[in-house]
């Protein structure tokens, strides 16, 4: 053990010199790095990434409509669940060790851990993208496209991504008892289900983030109609609301935070109407 | 001027009364709050902490009032706190957690802060374990990653809660010596029902019971109340407050009057704390 350092007892009050240099970077930017790094090697993130690797390992030349699908609506809808729990988790950490008050001692606020763990799920999302990306570049190669994705196709599979995660500490901020998160998880999937039927019969239901005409998957029947663009639009307003949602707990000044949550769901209903073929 | 002044302060929580006008001065050096469990010791800390509100009486640390939402701020930058039970991230490596609370005391330049990170945990003798996960580390080895934390951006004030509970004497030992260096320039305020951490460690002491201040002064002082008031006896003095029987056989008698012929001998620290809650406690009862 060294000794510690010397000091005036005129110090105390004075303020002794700043022994390292702080903020030159925002806490949430600084913290958030962290947590990204710490994020992708989560343990859910990690089965998650080689499932996935493993799937397009044994998919990639089962024909075009399964290249197709392992470059877009895949991700969203094999590493979401990953992605949500996994941040949902992080997100929840301090409340689940029981150190929010000891933390709350601290310059940085609860809303800057917030956005913090917001920030993180940028980091699996990086992951999946290259994952995507080395994908696309091998299905290229091997010519396997009879249509070749737009980008924004692309990324409108790996958005949801960052829905789920942005949901996922939404709900650890909201609903902090153990096992909400997996009860959000199924009441989703439910009302998912539960919402597609009845939509569909009324001819608005379209699978969004599975752009590809048939459902049987190892045939090409082409394209559903409609707007990538706007659908992108979709999904980032939708982010943007969990985004909101999270801070809405925490806000010192809430109408602001609800103000911006109306505008996003605006967006998203516009959005999501202007979507559709 | 003081670095913290608490001034009658009380706080309830529903219908327990945790604080009943305690009140508390200390500068730099190491004050030690002592009292039995219950007295009201951690919620006084907490508010130390910036963490909790009083209902009434005034608060002024570091010279800032920490009601408002900027002074508090300012405290905060300059506070190192130990929390009873901090709730330490297992998974997390000894360093990870003490960089993870570092970035949350705003020291955002990474280079910066891993060298604050190593020296504070060298510090505490835990550089050869910094790598370990938390989950891997004895109960004395947390306690010092905790008070490591603590120490971080040498904070001005720093308020440890129960830090030797549940150290070994040797753990115990090292810890004590770590607290009163930490103590030379820097205000120190620790908890503690051990009156030998006090007698050891502390420049000044506030006995706290029943969520009030009995006593505030030196140890000394503490001790010289019970001077004349201890005695030994083959057997439990109808006389005294209290008497317990001691590893020779005979009775240790502590009370307001001797009776005449007994053997009066020099009073610890313990004496004069047992006195005092006594005396409190018959206060309570009457």
């Amino acid at each position: 053990m060294s000794s510690v350092p010397a000091r005036t007892s005129d110090d105390v009050l004075a303020g002794a010199p700043e022994a390292v240099a702080r903020r030159t970077t925002p806490v949430p930017v600084e913290l958030g790095r962290c947590e990204a790094a710490r994020l992708t090697r989560h343990p859910l993130i990690l089965v998650a990434l080689a499932y996935i690797a493993l799937v397009m390992v044994l998919e990639g030349d089962s024909g075009p409509r399964s290249a197709y699908t392992l470059v877009t609506d895949m991700p969203a809808f094999m590493l979401g669940p990953f992605v949500f729990f996994a941040a949902n988790l992080s997100a929840s950490r301090e409340r689940r060790h029981g150190n929010e008050e000891w933390l709350d001692s601290m310059p940085a606020t609860s809303a800057d851990r917030t956005r913090a763990a917001q920030l993180a799920v940028v980091g699996p999302l990086v992951l999946v993208t290259a994952l995507v990306l080395v994908a696309l570049a091998v299905t290229l190669s091997t010519d396997q496209f009879i249509s070749k994705p737009p980008a924004l196709e692309v990324l409108s599979g790996l958005l949801p991504l960052l829905g789920a995660g942005l949901l996922g500490v939404m709900v650890a901020r909201w609903l902090p008892w153990p096992g909400m998160a997996a009860l959000v998880m199924v009441a989703l999937v439910a009302t998912h289900i539960a919402l597609a039927d009845r939509l569909r019969l009324l001819g608005a239901f379209v699978e969004w983030a599975a752009w590809p005409a048939s459902d049987d998957s190892s045939v090409w029947a082409g394209v559903i109609p409609g707007s990538r663009g706007w659908h992108v639009i979709y999904v980032l307003a939708l982010c943007a609301m969990a985004a909101a949602g999270a801070h809405l707990g925490h806000a010192r000044r809430k109408l602001p935070v609800l103000a911006l949550g109306g505008a996003f769901t605006a967006v998203a209903v516009v959005a999501g109407w202007a979507q559709l073929a | 001027m003081t670095a913290v002044v608490v001034d009658e302060v009380t706080k309830r929580f529903g219908r327990t009364q945790a604080l009943a006008g305690a009140s508390l001065q200390a500068g730099a050096g190491v004050t030690g709050l002592l009292g039995p469990n219950g007295a009201g010791k951690t919620t006084l800390l907490r508010m130390l902490a910036t963490v909790l509100a009083p209902d009434a009486g005034r608060i002024r640390l570091l010279g800032h009032d920490p009601g408002k939402p900027d002074e508090r701020l300012e405290i905060r930058r300059r506070l190192g706190y130990l929390p009873q039970e901090p709730g330490f991230h297992r998974g997390f490596t000894a360093f990870e957690f003490v960089d993870y609370v570092a970035i949350l005391k705003e020291m955002t330049d990474r280079h910066a802060r891993h060298d604050e990170v190593r020296r504070v945990l060298d510090m505490v003798g835990l550089t050869t374990v910094s790598g370990k996960k938390i989950r891997a580390l004895s109960g004395g080895m947390r306690r010092r990653v905790g008070l490591a934390q603590a120490l971080l951006g040498e904070p001005d004030l720093v308020v440890l809660d129960e830090p030797t509970v549940g150290l070994d004497p040797e753990q115990r030992l090292r810890f004590r010596e770590m607290i009163s260096r930490i103590g030379e320039g820097r205000s120190v305020i620790l908890s503690t029902h051990q009156t030998e951490d006090v007698a050891a460690l502390c420049a000044t002491v506030a006995v706290i019971h029943g969520g009030r201040t009995l006593f505030h002064g030196t140890p000394a002082q503490l001790v010289e109340q019970a001077r004349g008031r201890v005695w030994l006896d083959d057997q439990r003095s109808p006389d005294a407050r209290l008497a317990w029987r001691t590893g020779t056989g005979q009775h240790r008698n502590i009370g307001d009057v001797p009776p005449a012929g007994v053997e009066l001998v020099a009073p610890t620290i313990e004496d004069a704390y047992l006195l005092l809650i006594g005396d409190e406690s018959v206060a309570v009862a009457a």
